[in-house]
């Protein structure tokens, strides 16, 4: 990753260090699982393709503040276990395989030569009282939620970054409630006490800057306390031209190749025309320059996240067995999708949640490609998923929560068999009542508008093929 | 299977479901859609679930698209594609 060597030059004091490090703005949009869409807006024309579509107020907020704490996870680890704190430890990659990294490591580990994306063998043998511990998911979503809430209740605007550290706050028209920059950012991280232990808030690193790429980048530049802060366009072009090309958030590729060609800066990066960098690496070149002016802003964007529907169970003892599993899949589908609020909708995405024997917990998310409420087809999905991810210990509990919902549930839920006496059209009977009102139709119109849907080439990957309306005739 | 024009009295009565419709589009600079206009609305598009590629009958007349099933500021989920041959816009109903 481009952002690991960012972090590396740009932090000496980080607590620990991450494998995955950290992600821009953009690639944040890249990388989510929710497959977030670019910030819109851009500073940059936007090309119009077919017939351009004029207007349209720019939405979210220009003004932005990034709050970031690196290897959020290790450190809620520690606050955990504080015994840990002045130990060599090491936060184990998310995932089960037979060659476990690390993710995470304390700067202890750190000096001792353990290294994010190390083997365990290897970690262990250059640091022997290295602690490892299994990520816990669970624990690190929970305090992330809380997290946006409480900021909810500053700001309007909220976005969390992919990096679970990182969230982007949107500051137009706060400094009529909050006054300065400085004292806008000092009120956001007031906020955190309510939800966070005062040392970890004190941990956080804080940038201000129009956009979510100048916001991250100061925040990337800020030091614990020591908030970075710039105010307008102008001066974000000149704080941006001492930033180096690490910081953006392109492919490691063309950042090395830039280093090789002696651009170091977004300074030196600026000064090259935009047809050379086009020419030499296309799209990412050209937006590398919007960026690097300052020509491109992306908003705050805010973030919609339905309330998720959770259904829970606990094993009278902790299990290992996949059928136990599977048996415990199909009640937690069926209890959530009873809920109440669950109807009318379908479902799109989810996620499973399992709490380890011995603590800790195991999570995997799942994305159904069509929205739907039939259990068979969620159940099929989140067994797959299972099984080619499975939970790395015995459960003692799982969580399945649906997190991301469609539109309503497909219509031929209406005929489904036993709803409702004669209802059920699978053998092509007919109910009386439906011909009747077929016969009146056609009376009253001259002709039935009423249609069934039959498949044609069901599996075709045009999605006009598939099916057709055909008239319903008795 | 494609669909041929209705033209006797048995193909009358059938109809296409899904059958794509054009639809104005904005665009960034990467081709996303960032805005749609829909019933003589402009909606801003708040996130792009998946997106894919579509290349199929080269043989014959080809079909080449890029999909995108995005969901609107209102909370509409819509699935737009680009045909990369005409560069028009349509959505699926």
């Amino acid at each position: 990753m481009a952002h690991s060597r960012a972090l590396a030059a740009a932090f000496s004091d980080t607590l620990g260090r991450s494998s995955s490090a950290s992600s821009s703005p953009a690639e944040d949009a890249r990388r989510s699982p929710h497959a977030r869409s670019m910030p819109h807006g851009s500073g940059t024309a936007a090309t119009t393709t077919a017939t351009g579509v004029r207007g349209g107020a720019k939405r979210g907020s220009r003004m932005a503040a990034c709050l970031w704490l690196p290897t959020f996870e290790l450190r809620l680890e520690l606050v955990r276990f504080p015994d840990l704190d002045s130990t060599s430890v090491a936060l184990l990659s998310p995932g089960e395989s037979a060659r476990r990294t690390l993710w995470q490591v304390s700067e202890r580990a750190w000096d001792a030569g353990v290294r994010p994306g190390q083997l365990i063998s290897q970690a262990v043998s250059l640091c022997p009282s290295l602690t490892l511990l299994d990520p816990d998911p669970a624990h690190y979503d929970a305090a992330v939620e809380a997290i946006l809430e409480a900021l909810s209740a500053r700001t309007p605007i909220v976005e969390p970054g992919v990096e679970r550290g990182k969230v982007f706050l949107g500051m137009d028209g706060l400094g009529r409630l909050y006054g300065s920059p400085k004292n806008q950012l000092r009120a956001m991280l007031r906020t955190l006490f309510d939800v966070l232990p005062r040392p970890l808030v004190a941990s956080y690193r804080v940038g201000y800057a129009p956009g979510t790429f100048g916001a991250w980048t100061a925040a990337a530049r800020a030091t614990p306390g020591g908030p970075v802060i710039v105010e307008d366009d102008a001066s974000l072009a000149r704080f941006l031209s001492r930033c180096p090309v690490q910081a953006l958030p392109v492919e490691d590729e063309m950042v090395t190749r830039l280093e090789r060609l002696s651009i170091r800066t977004l300074g030196d990066l600026v000064r090259l025309p935009e047809p050379a960098l086009v020419a030499q690496f296309g799209q990412d070149g050209r937006d590398a320059l919007a960026w690097a002016t300052a020509r491109r802003i992306d908003p705050v964007r805010p973030w919609h996240r339905p309330r998720p529907i959770r259904a829970s169970l606990e094993f009278a003892d902790a299990t290992g067995q996949l059928e136990v599993w599977h048996a415990a899949l199909d009640r937690l589908v069926e209890r959530a999708l009873a809920r109440d609020a669950r109807r009318g909708r379908s479902i799109h995405e989810m996620r499973i949640i399992g709490h380890l024997e011995g603590g800790g917990s195991w999570s995997v998310d799942a994305i159904l490609r069509e929205p739907t409420a039939e259990k068979g087809r969620i159940t099929y999905l989140l067994r797959s998923r299972m099984e080619l991810d499975p939970p790395p210990r015995a459960l003692t509990g799982l969580v399945l929560e649906f997190t991301d919902f469609g539109a309503p549930a497909a219509q031929s839920e209406l005929f489904e068999a036993n709803a409702e006496q004669g209802r059920t059209l699978a053998d092509g009977k007919v109910p009386p009542s439906l011909k009747e009102a077929v016969r009146e139709l056609r009376l009253r119109l001259g002709d039935s508008p009423l249609y069934r849907v039959v498949e044609l080439d069901p599996w075709s990957r045009i999605p006009e093929r598939r099916h057709a309306l055909l008239r319903f005739e008795v | 299977m494609a669909l041929r024009k209705a033209t006797g009295s048995a193909t009358r009565r059938l109809r296409r479901l899904d059958a794509p419709r054009d639809i104005r589009v904005k665009t960034d600079d990467a081709g996303r859609p960032i805005r749609v206009a829909r019933a003589r609305r402009v909606l801003a598009v708040d996130r792009i679930v998946e997106s894919w590629r579509i290349d199929d009958e080269w043989w014959r007349s080809p079909i080449s698209r890029r999909y995108f099933v995005t969901v609107l500021e209102d909370g509409a989920h819509l699935t737009l594609y680009r045909d990369l041959v005409t560069g028009a816009w349509y959505v699926h109903a």
